[in-house]
């Protein structure tokens, strides 16, 4: 009987286009770890220790093939000077734009070594990293350059920058680049394995085609090029399909998809170019009878996981505080039943 | 093809291109030569096929909401002088539940008063009471709700239990991603329709008229 891969080498070998021992399952834990630990989401992402211990727990529960770093998407804005709402059992939401158009006059890069949220994230990660002793990748998250802003401005004023204010807005994605690519490179330096780079508005669905490759395309493939470590780009339920080449060709290694397109289609599209992983409903979840969780992990690994590049994921990029533990261990006990390869 | 279908793909190529000066001179000539009436007919046309082109992937939600901005602007500028009064439509208030995303509510609300619908708008971030007392306050028959985060669409419940027993006849829509990712999400709060994209609301909207008689 040959020995288990570790979640290291699965992944690994997935990336490589080949087919491990079963499909990696990464099942992206964040703000359920709050739940689990039964402490409000604010009470949980204060300390370093409580996510810690529960990324840990979930580990083990869930026969997690990662441990994800991430807290909430505001904690960037929190460098900017943003405010963040923490709601009772639910993802903290970034409060009111931190600036308008006229004040990118006056930006700077922020020091992330000053922002509290981005130096428990990294003492996370560096004990993580002690703990996975290598067998276990870490995944770190950033705001691409293009994506931020909708939290620092608001979505209309945002968009009004792009159509309308060109130069602001190079200023703007001058001063976000360096900050991403800083921050991605601490939580590297810290002993993330890769970074999950969240860029809905890349989506077709939010930016037409045309407008993204003349704005935030230029700025995206600069800002993963400068990130010392593999990147996973993640749409956040955003269709792909138009611009999958263009992602492809930011090298990327890894493509978070939705559930908008057939996992299948897009396999089809991108075999051997990059890895997908995805794409559990993680909205229809909640409802979800454990059933109902085997029945959809299987028709997904069928689709996309034959001869490897395939990790088994969320939609979305987190899993919601509202889904059953009893969902969560269906998918992984049908990953168990129907993921060894051959699938 | 006909002249008014020409019209209404030069207006829709005109929206999705920001080209505020061609929306301006097309409505502007349809408006001198046709009336507001058609004005308004053409418009609702053209961003119903534009919401419709989002929800298939052919369009962006940028094009979208700048189309009812635009649309919103355009029109603002040539109605004659008391129109939206002059209208018998149901007054129609909006309200980002619990949330403080509001792009997909402004994009509706720009439809709707694009189409000579009489709009309030309440708010982000609002709870049970404060939508209780809005719909009181301004007497609104159709509410418009929307919501970007899965715990703010499972509450919607609550407030249409609430609404449901306050307010029996207003009618309750419900959009936003939660709604639109799991379409069973919408019957299960009780909302008594549901917009996947923001084209939807004017068949929505007639629907729930004719009950509203």
């Amino acid at each position: 009987m040959t020995t288990p891969m570790t979640s290291m080498e699965r992944v690994l070998c997935s990336l490589s286009h080949n087919e491990p021992d079963r499909v990696p399952l990464f099942l992206l834990l964040s703000l359920y770890g709050a739940r689990e630990s039964g402490l409000s989401p604010k009470e949980y992402f204060s300390k370093p220790d409580n996510v810690v211990k529960y990324q840990l727990f979930m580990k083990e529960k869930y026969r997690n093939d990662c441990f994800y770093t991430f807290s909430y998407a505001a904690a960037e804005t929190e460098a900017w000077g943003g405010e963040v709402l923490f709601p009772a059992e639910g993802p903290p939401n970034a409060g009111k734009p931190v600036f308008t158009i006229d004040g990118i006059d006056r930006l700077y890069v922020p020091d992330i070594q000053q922002v509290p949220s981005l130096m428990r994230v990294l003492e996370v990660t560096k004990q993580l990293a002690t703990k996975a002793k290598g067998e276990i990748p870490i995944i770190g998250v950033v705001m691409s350059p293009f994506s931020l802003p909708v939290m620092q401005l608001g979505f209309e004023t945002y968009l009004q920058l792009l159509y309308f204010d060109q130069p602001r807005f190079i200023q703007l994605m001058k001063i976000n680049k360096q900050f991403c690519q800083t921050w991605a490179n601490a939580q590297l330096e810290a002993g993330a394995t890769a970074i999950c780079y969240f860029n809905p508005l890349c989506s077709t669905d939010i930016i037409e085609k045309s407008l993204y490759l003349s704005t935030g395309y230029p700025v995206d493939r600069a800002t993963i090029a400068a990130i010392k470590g593999p990147v996973a780009t993640h749409l956040a339920s955003g269709r792909v399909v138009p611009i999958v080449n263009e992602i492809i060709e930011t090298g990327s290694q890894i493509l978070g998809v939705g559930i908008d397109e057939s996992v299948d289609l897009i396999e089809k599209k991108t075999k051997g170019k990059i890895t997908l992983l995805g794409n559990l409903n993680g909205v229809e979840m909640p409802n979800w009878s454990e059933e109902t969780a085997s029945d959809k992990v299987r028709e997904v690994i069928q689709q996309a996981a034959p001869g490897g590049g395939f990790i088994l994921s969320d939609s979305h990029g987190e899993i919601p505080w509202q889904v059953p533990e009893k969902v969560l261990i269906s998918i992984s006990d049908a990953v168990e039943e129907y993921g060894y390869y051959p699938v | 093809m006909s002249e008014d279908l020409e019209k209404k793909q030069q207006l829709v190529r005109a929206l999705v291109s920001v080209d505020k000066s061609a929306v301006s001179e097309i409505l502007s000539t349809e408006f001198t030569t046709k009336g507001i009436d058609h004005v308004a007919d053409t418009l609702q046309q053209a961003l119903e096929e534009i919401g419709t082109a989002w929800e298939n992937g052919s369009m962006s939600l940028a094009q979208v909401y700048m189309s009812g901005v635009i649309s919103e602007e355009i029109l603002n500028s040539i109605l004659p002088a008391n129109y939206l009064s002059k209208l018998t439509q149901p007054k129609i208030g909006t309200a980002v539940f619990l949330d403080h995303h509001n792009l997909g509510m402004k994009i509706v609300s720009s439809l709707v008063r694009s189409a000579g619908y009489p709009v309030v708008d309440l708010g982000v971030g609002v709870n049970v009471d404060n939508v209780i007392d809005f719909i009181g306050k301004e007497e609104i028959k159709i509410l418009l709700i929307s919501v970007l985060m899965l715990p703010s669409a499972l509450a919607v419940e609550e407030l249409i239990q609430e609404i449901a027993r306050t307010y029996p006849d207003v009618k309750i829509v419900v959009g936003g991603a939660p709604f639109r990712l799991d379409t069973n999400l919408s019957e299960k709060v009780g909302a008594h329709e549901m917009g996947k994209n923001a084209g939807e609301i004017f068949e929505i909207l007639s629907r729930l008229k004719r009950e509203l008689i």
